[in-house]
C-alpha cells in the first residue's frame, strides 16, 4: 500500500469518525416497543379485579387464592419497592400450593442479591425430578385413563423441574444440567425441549472453567440441538436463548442453526438475521461510533 | 271358593283322576291323591289344595311357589306384561321409578329388577324399582318374573350439556393496529386482556374440560414518534446525518433518536412488531400441552352422590377458578419468554438493511462523504 493510499484510508476513517460522531452521539435512547411483563401483569390483574395502583393493593394481591395472581403480584411488588419486598418474597418461597410462585420468589430474591431461595429450589428440583422419572404402570389393572393421568403428571413435573433448574442456574447452582441436556433431545413436549435449551443457555453463560471441572458442555449440546431440532418453535427458542450468550459462543451455535437441514429456509434465514444483528452490534460496540 | 274355581276343580278331577281311584282308592292314598297302581300321586300337584283331613276341598286354591297362579288345575307362572316409567328420558343421576304390571295382576310384588350400570342396579321382589345412572346412553331395565320384560331407556345429558373431548386452544391475535403509544417507541405490541371460554363436556361417564382462551393484542406503529425514512433522500436525510441514520438502521433496533428526530421505517417497524406477535402467539400456543396436563384440567367422573359432578355447569363451577389461574399463568409465562428483542430485531434487520442500502446508494450517487456502516 502506498503512503498516499494509507493517507487516503486514514483520511476516510477520520471522516467516517467525524460524521458518525456528529450524528450518533446526539442521542442513543432506546425505547421498548414491547410492553414489559409488569405492564402485562398490571393489565391482567386489573382485569381480574386486582388493582395495583398502591403498594398495599399489590401486597393484598400477593395473598390471592389464585397462584397466577400471587406469581404476578410478587414481581410487581419487587419492581415497586425493591428490597422492601424481601419479607413477602421469603413468604412466597414457602408457597404451599404452587412451585411457580416459589420459583419466582427465589428468582426475584436472586435479583435483589439474596440467594436464600437456593435451598428451596434444590428441594423442589429433587422432588420434581423424581416425579418426572416415575414410570407409567404397564399392568393390565391400570386403566388407560390412569396411565394418561400419570403421564400428564410426569410431563408437568418435568416442565416444572426445568423451570426450577433454570432458576438454580441463575443462582449459580448447575445441578439441572444433566436433566436439561437429556431433555433437549428426548423431551416429548416442544415446551420441554425449549425450556431445556433455556436452562443450557443459562449454564453456558457460566465460567468455562467451572463447566469444564464439572464435565459440562452446554455449548456442544446446544450446537447439536441446533442441528437436530425439527420443531420451528423450539428452533426459535434456541435462537433467542443462544443470542444472549457471549458473542463468540452465540455465533458458533447460530452458525450451525443457520445451516440446519431440519429447518425451513425461512427459519434458517431467521437464524441468519440474528447472526447479522449480533455481528452488527458487536461491530458497533467495538467501533463505538468512530 | 268362587264358582269358577269349583268348576275347575271338578274338571280337574274328571280329567286327571284315574277310574281306579274313583272306585277304590288304596287306603294309603288320601282323597287328594290317586293310585297309580304302584303309589299315590297328588292330584294337581302344587295347585289344588287339600284340607288337613285330606279331603279334597274346593277352597284355598293356591300354588306352592310364589308368583304362580292356579288355572285349570295347574300352576302357571305369572308374568310381567309391561313396565311404566315415571320419566321416559331421565338425565344423568336423575331418579326414575319403574312400575311393573303382571298377568294376572297382583303378582307385582314378586318382580325382580335389573339394569346395567344403574344405582342401584338390582332390586328383588318389588313392584317398583327406583334407580338412576351416572352414564348417559341407552340402557335396559329388565323386570323379571318367570321370564323378563325389557324396557329401553335413554339417559340424556342435563340441559345445556353436550358431548365432547378434552381440549385447550390458546390463541392470541392483533385486535388493534391503532396503538396507544407512549412517547418514544416507533412501534408497540401490548396485551389488551385475556378472555376465556371454559366448558365441561361429557365423555364416557365423566366431564372433560374444553378451554378456549384468547389474548387480544394491540400492535402497530407509533407514527408520531418517528420520521419515516423510506430510502433515498427526503428532506430529513442530509449529507451530515445520513451516516447516523444508516448506523441506526444496521446496528440498532432501527428506532433510536438523533436528538432532533428519530429516523425509522414504517414497513420495517411492522416487520419487527409482527415478529413480537408471532413469538408470543407461538409461546402462548405451546402452553396448550402444559395446560392439558394441569390438575385443573383433569377429568371429573360423574358421581351421583356428589352434586358437584352431576351437571356440566357444576363441573365448570368447580374448576373455573383453577383453570382461570392456569390460563393467566400461561399468559405470563409466554409473555416473559417472548419479551425478547433479539428475534424481532433479527427479523426486521434485512428490511432496515435494505433501507440503509438505498440511503447509501443515494449518498453515493450524490457524492456525499462515505460512512463506515454503508454496505460495500
Amino acid at each position: 500500500m502506498s503512503p498516499l493510499m494509507i493517507r487516503g484510508a486514514r483520511s476516510r476513517r477520520i471522516t467516517r469518525a467525524f460524521l458518525c460522531l456528529i450524528v450518533v452521539s446526539l442521542g442513543t435512547t432506546i425505547y421498548a416497543d414491547l410492553a414489559s411483563l409488569s405492564e402485562v401483569e398490571t393489565v391482567i390483574l386489573k382485569q381480574q379485579g386486582y388493582p395495583t395502583s398502591t403498594v398495599e393493593q399489590i401486597t393484598e394481591a400477593t395473598k390471592s387464592k389464585s397462584y397466577a395472581i400471587r406469581y404476578a403480584a410478587i414481581h410487581l411488588l419487587t419492581e415497586r419497592v425493591g428490597k422492601a419486598a424481601i419479607p413477602v418474597l421469603k413468604e412466597a418461597l414457602r408457597d404451599p400450593e404452587n412451585v411457580s410462585v416459589r420459583r419466582r420468589a427465589a428468582q426475584l430474591l436472586g435479583t435483589l442479591g439474596d440467594k436464600s431461595g437456593v435451598e428451596q429450589m434444590k428441594k423442589d428440583f429433587a422432588e420434581l425430578r423424581a416425579k418426572a422419572a416415575l414410570s407409567v404402570p404397564n399392568d393390565p389393572n391400570t386403566s388407560d385413563d390412569a396411565r394418561k393421568r400419570i403421564q400428564d403428571e410426569k410431563n408437568a413435573a418435568l416442565y416444572d423441574a426445568l423451570g426450577v433448574a433454570k432458576v438454580l442456574a441463575e443462582l449459580g447452582d448447575l445441578q439441572g444440567y444433566e436433566l436439561a441436556a437429556t431433555t433437549v433431545f428426548e423431551g416429548t413436549w416442544e415446551l420441554h425441549r425449549a425450556e431445556a435449551i433455556r436452562v443450557l443457555a443459562e449454564i453456558a453463560g457460566k465460567d468455562k472453567g467451572v463447566l469444564g471441572r464439572h464435565q459440562m458442555a452446554p455449548l456442544a449440546v446446544l450446537s447439536a440441538a441446533a442441528d437436530s431440532e425439527k420443531s420451528a418453535y423450539v428452533f426459535s427458542a434456541l435462537l433467542s436463548a443462544v443470542a444472549k450468550l457471549p458473542h463468540k459462543d452465540a455465533i458458533s451455535v447460530l452458525d450451525r442453526a443457520g445451516k440446519s437441514a431440519n429447518q425451513s429456509e425461512g427459519k434458517r434465514k431467521e437464524a441468519q438475521g440474528v447472526i447479522d444483528l449480533l455481528k452488527a452490534k458487536k461491530k458497533a460496540a467495538e467501533e463505538p461510533i468512530p | 271358593m268362587n264358582r269358577q274355581s269349583k268348576v275347575l276343580l271338578s274338571l280337574c278331577m274328571l280329567l286327571f283322576v284315574p277310574p281306579a281311584i274313583l272306585t277304590a282308592c288304596p287306603e294309603d292314598c288320601n282323597p287328594c291323591q290317586y293310585w297309580t297302581g304302584e303309589n299315590c300321586e297328588w292330584i294337581c300337584t302344587g295347585c289344588c289344595g287339600c284340607s288337613i283331613s285330606y279331603t279334597c276341598v274346593d277352597v284355598g286354591f293356591y300354588c306352592i311357589w310364589e308368583a304362580y297362579y292356579c288355572s285349570g288345575c295347574g300352576c302357571w307362572p305369572a308374568v310381567v306384561v309391561s313396565i311404566t316409567a315415571s320419566k321416559e328420558s331421565p338425565t344423568l343421576c336423575e331418579d326414575v321409578t319403574y312400575t311393573a304390571t303382571t298377568n294376572p295382576p297382583g303378582y307385582e310384588r314378586y318382580v325382580d329388577w335389573y339394569t346395567d350400570g344403574g344405582e342401584p342396579y338390582r332390586v328383588y321382589d318389588s313392584n317398583t324399582f327406583t334407580t338412576h345412572w351416572r352414564c348417559a346412553g341407552s340402557k335396559t331395565v329388565t323386570a323379571q318374573l318367570h321370564g323378563g320384560v325389557n324396557k329401553q331407556v335413554n339417559v340424556v345429558l342435563p340441559t345445556g350439556c353436550s358431548e365432547g373431548s378434552k381440549s385447550a386452544d390458546l390463541q392470541a391475535s392483533v385486535w388493534s393496529t391503532e396503538v396507544d403509544c407512549p412517547p418514544g417507541p416507533c412501534g408497540k405490541t401490548a396485551v389488551l386482556g385475556l378472555s376465556s371460554d371454559i366448558s365441561a363436556k361429557y365423555d364416557n361417564c365423566k366431564w372433560v374440560f374444553q378451554v378456549a382462551a384468547h389474548v387480544p393484542l394491540e400492535s402497530g406503529v407509533c407514527p408520531f414518534n418517528y420520521v419515516d425514512i423510506s430510502g433515498g433522500g427526503g428532506s430529513y436525510v442530509t449529507e451530515n446525518n445520513y451516516g447516523g441514520i444508516v448506523y441506526r438502521f444496521v446496528a440498532t433496533s432501527g428506532c433510536v433518536d438523533m436528538g432532533s428526530f428519530t429516523p425509522s421505517n414504517t414497513e420495517c417497524i411492522l416487520v419487527h412488531e409482527a415478529k413480537h406477535v408471532e413469538v408470543f402467539q407461538n409461546e402462548f400456543e405451546a402452553r396448550e400441552a402444559w395446560l392439558l396436563s394441569r390438575p385443573s384440567m383433569s377429568d371429573i367422573a360423574v358421581q351421583c352422590s356428589d352434586p358437584e359432578t352431576t351437571t356440566c355447569q357444576q363441573a365448570v363451577a368447580a374448576r373455573q377458578t383453577a383453570i382461570q389461574s392456569d390460563l393467566t399463568a400461561a399468559l405470563f409465562y409466554a409473555w416473559e419468554i417472548a419479551s425478547d428483542e433479539t428475534i424481532a430485531e433479527g427479523a426486521a434487520r434485512q428490511c432496515f438493511s435494505d433501507v440503509a442500502s438505498a440511503i447509501c446508494s443515494y449518498a453515493y450517487t450524490h457524492g456525499w462523504k462515505p460512512c463506515a456502516y454503508c454496505p460495500n
